[in-house]
């Protein structure tokens, strides 16, 4: 962990207030972004509450929690309150991109639901054992909810080979799940 | 396309657990969204909405929910007026949609504490705006004021603080003629989740007859309407048979009128009765009854019952109660269980049945006092709570909670047990006392049914003398005595409250509570065992010190909290009580009632950043709110002369001061120009005066929006209002006689009052649209280099149309960019929104913008600020310009 990140938390274990706004500096446009991309790029009020509803619950967590990296925990909670505001929204907004993402995840990772408290320890795992730029394509499309076009760009490859990498990293994801049991064609769905 | 299902989006979030170090390296740099300039036709332009003449109001409006899309706007500097503007442009207007027409039952939903955009979903966007007050029209033609308050820090941005009913003619909504100070009292209890008061004009009316119908008779009345609650805990109202008007009703329907009669001796006559439509989670009805008036409120299917004398500022219920724990437990797991599929459940075997509270016309039946010494004594440190009101009572702290379950099966009232966490006390039967701690264990699975219950033990009890129970949740002297080495975090909170101030440190943590007592201002530190890591560690000291009230005093000033006001004299008159971050919930003035029969007036707001710091890079960002402004006034009495215009109040104004402390200060003024200037006229000694404020956007880029300050003021003596700047729709050639150096006052008075404006720190953007079409945009700089620190503008543009002014830092824009160039003209031609700004703490700001073009262009500019000793002030100027072309 940073210099930076041992500051923040010391003021947020200071209870100084600062904490959030000089939380706000360094990873607001992250957060942002990460929320738009969720929540889709025109519903920017609803993005930006959640950014500060991420903000809040890290001063009502820390202290006691001491996150490290610091960035890596807003990022998740933000993630899972952006998510949950989506599935508020999603009858009356659409977000063709990230639901277009979560349909194309969601059948290489189907397991029942009493094994989806253990679906973290599983992914973390298989996330491991992938190579390095395919992990970071697949954390990128399916954690960040990147553009397949972005992450083209950034990467240098063309869309279409992203498309068919990720696609590969999906089958190796359910192939992943039914060795061990969880997956769709090992149990009794 | 298929939708994703609730398991899909489990699924999809599951993905946040993971392990951190997997997340991070896979970011890229932030840019635009892929936004191809063959797009630009489709994108549809909020900001043409916006720019419509005759949605100037409704344009202000949407910029406080949107917040940054004015902060788009600049682009395409070009300077001097354009003498054939071309044509607009081919984007599609108006993504906000058809306009809604709000419902009473969508006013019933709404709550204190949503944000804008929650407000605009749930209404409409069909609302007029004064300031933060937006009102809309109701389907049934009444209408609701709907009142907001910009929130900084943890909880960022506007939110809903109030509600009022507006009659057709702007009275108070009140079709069944509820007394006003019951009204107040209803108004004054809906702080929560409450809307003040929504009447259902079917409902049952106030009863002026000589012998009010008891509940019982209500409710056999045909018309009598039901607040049901369904099992999910919504909240449904029904007619007398039952169907819906609105709402949901999902498993067995609770109904809550019917236990309500329950609750009351047949000898006790109902004078009048007011439901109270509240949030989806819970219902009220507040009861004027032959003996009294009472609050019953609704919250699942627990009745508390709640003295209408003084109801509860807030909501402490949920809190004190298993029942209400439980369920908080419940709602969270089950909401995670969403994600995690773990299946928690409230169960109501732990209810210890009691003896009915029933009220009656001599009041509430009392228990007899069962808590003997005896009883006191088999009591020991370690046990689990389970039937402890068996054996000693209920206890003060839940009495006073006023905690009834009804039992429908046994007709009888019950007590929830095990006790709730936390402190309880009772008071024995020989005058002495005793306190116990409840803490809550492991969790204890039920293997049968697969519930969850939490396991509560008893980590402390003391015997007391009973004065001190008064004084319990409070540090006094006396409960401070009670705090002993070894004595957990929890207890000490629970006896003496929150503190007043936190010093965390790795090893020696300490907190600070302060009080006023006998005269004198005390002042308790307790020092923990464990460092900051420890997260409920134990006394290992305390050091009590005491001072005069004249230095307490003295250390109450702007910038001090509420909380810190509140320790040192105690409530405020208003009653209004701290909230977690150390503010309340009601900005404004509060006033303190001194021992010399002074009374302190302190306005409690939200702070902003000082306007001498340019990158706001020693802003402290408040998302608590402090002292903004203090008052000592020779009596309780002068109080109301705050908020009334005159020249005491008048010459309180200073330049920086909040637009909302102005305005609590002279009260509402005679004329206003949103967001420029207010004028306040008055007469005073025979002679007629009027102060002018001019209104200037203080908030730094990125962060905080639309905080009026007072940039300039003016009171004169004998003279008719100043002229307010005119309200027109200006025309290119009223812009083409904009030049440089102009004055922000010169550029208004030309222009006039149809702008909108964006304030960062030491500059300003206004932008019109002009009679023609095209858009007009100056900047203004803060002159730091001159005593009057004037506005003046800087540079100037115009554009096709307001869809142009969406599409900022292009490439032509970026290459424009050079060292040397101040802050405002940098944003000026790349727009205020950067996609990433780095501080490097805490002398410079880099900033980077990208393209929305397609070419991934990115440009970062550092600034560093340089001071102007003669004016106190600094101006941010570029020091390097990178700009990363890409492949």
């Amino acid at each position: 962990m940073n210099d930076r990140d041992e500051y923040l938390l010391d003021l947020y274990f200071k209870r100084d207030e600062r904490a959030v706004a000089e939380t706000q500096r360094d990873y607001g446009s992250f957060c942002l972004d990460l929320a738009l991309r969720i929540l889709g790029r025109d519903n920017r009020p609803d993005a930006e509450e959640c950014v500060n509803d991420a903000y809040l619950k890290l001063w009502r967590t820390i202290p006691p929690r001491r996150p490290k990296p610091l960035k890596a925990y807003l990022a998740a909670v933000l993630r899972n309150i952006a998510i949950d505001r989506y599935r508020q929204n999603r009858r009356r907004a659409e977000n063709r991109e990230l639901e277009e993402a979560i349909l194309e995840l969601s059948p290489a990772m189907w397991v029942p639901d009493s094994a989806e408290g253990e679906l973290k320890y599983l992914l973390s795992d298989f996330l491991r054992k992938l190579p390095e730029e395919e992990r970071r394509l697949f954390v990128g499309r399916y954690w960040h909810g990147y553009a397949v076009g972005d992450l083209a760009q950034h990467y240098g490859l063309t869309p279409n080979a992203v498309t068919k990498r990720l696609g590969r990293t999906r089958e190796k994801l359910r192939d992943y799940l039914n060795e061990r049991g969880y997956g769709y064609e090992t149990t009794n769905r | 396309m298929k939708q994703p299902t609730d398991k899909d989006l489990r699924l999809y979030a599951s993905l946040s657990d993971v392990d951190s170090d997997l997340i991070l390296d896979s970011t890229i740099p932030l840019k635009p969204v892929s936004v191809p300039s063959t797009k630009k036709a489709e994108r549809p332009s909020f900001w043409a909405f916006l720019c419509r003449p005759q949605n100037a109001s409704v344009a202000l409006a949407a910029l406080l929910v949107t917040l940054t899309v004015v902060a788009l706007l600049v682009t395409g500097i070009t300077k001097g007026p354009q003498t054939e503007p071309p044509p607009h442009g081919t984007h599609t207007t108006d993504p906000i949609g058809s306009v809604k027409i709000p419902t009473a039952e969508d006013a019933a939903a709404l709550r204190k504490g949503m944000s804008l955009s929650e407000l605009v979903s749930l209404m409409g966007n069909d609302y007029t705006q004064e300031g933060t007050r937006y009102t809309f029209t109701l389907d049934t033609g009444e209408q609701l004021a709907v009142d907001t308050e910009y929130i900084y820090g943890g909880t960022v941005g506007s939110r809903v603080t109030g509600f009022e009913w507006l009659g057709s003619a702007g009275e108070t909504y009140n079709p069944m003629g509820i007394p006003a100070e019951i009204l107040q009292k209803l108004q004054d209890y809906a702080t929560d989740t409450v809307i003040p008061i929504y009447a259902m004009t079917s409902l049952i009316g106030q009863y002026d007859s000589t012998t009010p119908p008891t509940l019982d008779e209500i409710l056999k009345g045909a018309e009598v309407h039901y607040l049901r609650m369904g099992a999910d805990g919504e909240t449904a109202l029904l007619d007398g048979e039952g169907h819906g008007a609105g709402g949901y009703m999902q498993g067995e329907a609770f109904s809550f009128l019917e236990d309500v009669s329950a609750l009351f001796d047949e000898s006790v006559r109902v004078k009048a009765y007011y439901p109270i439509m509240t949030s989806s989670e819970r219902g009220a009805v507040y009861l004027q009854t032959s003996i009294g008036d009472y609050i019953l409120y609704l919250h699942q299917d627990v009745i508390f019952v709640l003295e209408g004398d003084d109801p509860p500022a807030n909501d402490p219920v949920p809190y004190l109660l298993p029942v209400g724990v439980f369920h908080r437990f419940a709602y969270g797991m089950v909401d995670q269980s969403v994600y995690y599929g773990i299946g928690w459940a409230f169960t109501e075997e732990r209810m210890a049945i009691i003896e009915p509270y029933k009220m009656t016309a001599e009041g509430y039946q009392k228990p007899v006092n069962i808590a003997t010494p005896e009883a006191a004594e088999q009591i020991q440190v370690g046990d689990r709570v389970t039937d402890l009101t068996e054996t000693l009572g209920v206890c003060r702290r839940c009495a006073a909670a006023r905690v009834l379950y009804y039992d429908k099966e046994s007709g009888k009232y019950i007590l929830p047990t095990p006790l709730p966490l936390g402190l309880h006390y009772w008071e024995l039967t020989d005058g002495s006392g005793l306190l116990i701690y409840a803490d809550a264990g492991t969790s204890v699975i039920d293997e049968s049914s697969s519930l969850v219950y939490l396991d509560f033990h008893i980590t402390y009890k003391e015997r007391v003398d009973a004065a001190v129970l008064d004084d319990m949740g409070t540090p006094t002297l006396k409960t401070c005595a009670l705090i002993a080495e070894g004595m957990e975090k929890s207890v000490v909170f629970a006896i003496l409250g929150e503190p007043l101030a936190y010093n965390w440190s790795a090893e020696n943590s300490n907190f600070v509570w302060k009080w006023m007592e006998d005269g004198q201002a005390h002042s308790l530190r307790v020092y923990w065992s464990g460092g900051y890591a420890d997260s409920n560690p134990t006394v290992a000291s305390t050091e009590h010190s005491v001072t005069s009230v004249e230095e307490a005093l003295e250390e109450i000033r702007v910038g001090s909290s509420f909380a810190d006001i509140v320790a040192r004299l105690g409530p405020c008159r208003d009653g209004h009580e701290v909230d977690y971050f150390g503010g309340t919930d009601k900005s404004g003035y509060h006033f303190w009632t001194l021992p010399d029969g002074r009374c302190l007036a302190a306005y409690i707001g939200y702070d902003i950043p000082p306007l001498t710091d340019p990158l706001g890079l020693n802003a402290e960002h408040h998302f608590d709110k402090t002292v903004m402004h203090l008052l000592y006034l020779d009596s309780p009495d002068r109080a109301s002369t705050i908020g009334t215009p005159g020249l005491s109040m008048a010459a309180e104004v200073q330049t920086g001061m909040k637009e909302q402390l102005v305005k609590a200060l002279m009260g509402d003024p005679t004329a206003t120009v949103e967001g420029l200037q207010s004028v306040w006229e008055w007469t005073e000694g025979g002679k007629t005066y009027t102060l002018t404020a001019y209104w200037k956007d203080n908030a730094p880029v990125g962060f905080h929006k639309n905080f009026n300050t007072v940039s300039r003021y003016e009171l004169d003596a004998e003279t008719s209002s100043a002229p307010l700047i005119p309200d027109k729709i200006p025309t290119l050639a009223n812009a083409q006689v904009i030049t440089e150096g102009m004055t922000a006052s010169e550029l208004l008075t030309i222009m006039g009052s149809r702008v909108h404006a964006v304030t960062g720190v030491g500059y300003t953007y206004y932008i019109w649209t002009l009679s023609d079409g095209q858009a007009f945009c100056a900047v203004t700089e803060d002159d730091v280099t001159n005593a009057d620190q004037s506005e003046r503008i800087v540079t100037y543009t115009y554009f096709r149309d307001s869809a142009e002014a969406m599409y900022v830092a292009t490439t032509e824009n970026m290459e424009a960019v050079t060292e040397g160039m101040s802050l405002a003209t940098v944003y000026a031609l790349l727009g205020t929104e950067a996609w990433d700004t780095e501080y490097d703490y805490p002398s410079s700001l880099t900033a980077t913008w990208g393209t929305s073009e397609g070419a991934w262009w990115e440009i970062t500019v550092t600034f560093e600020a340089v001071e102007y000793p003669e004016t106190n002030r600094s101006r941010a100027y570029a020091v390097s310009v990178y700009i990363d072309k890409g492949l």
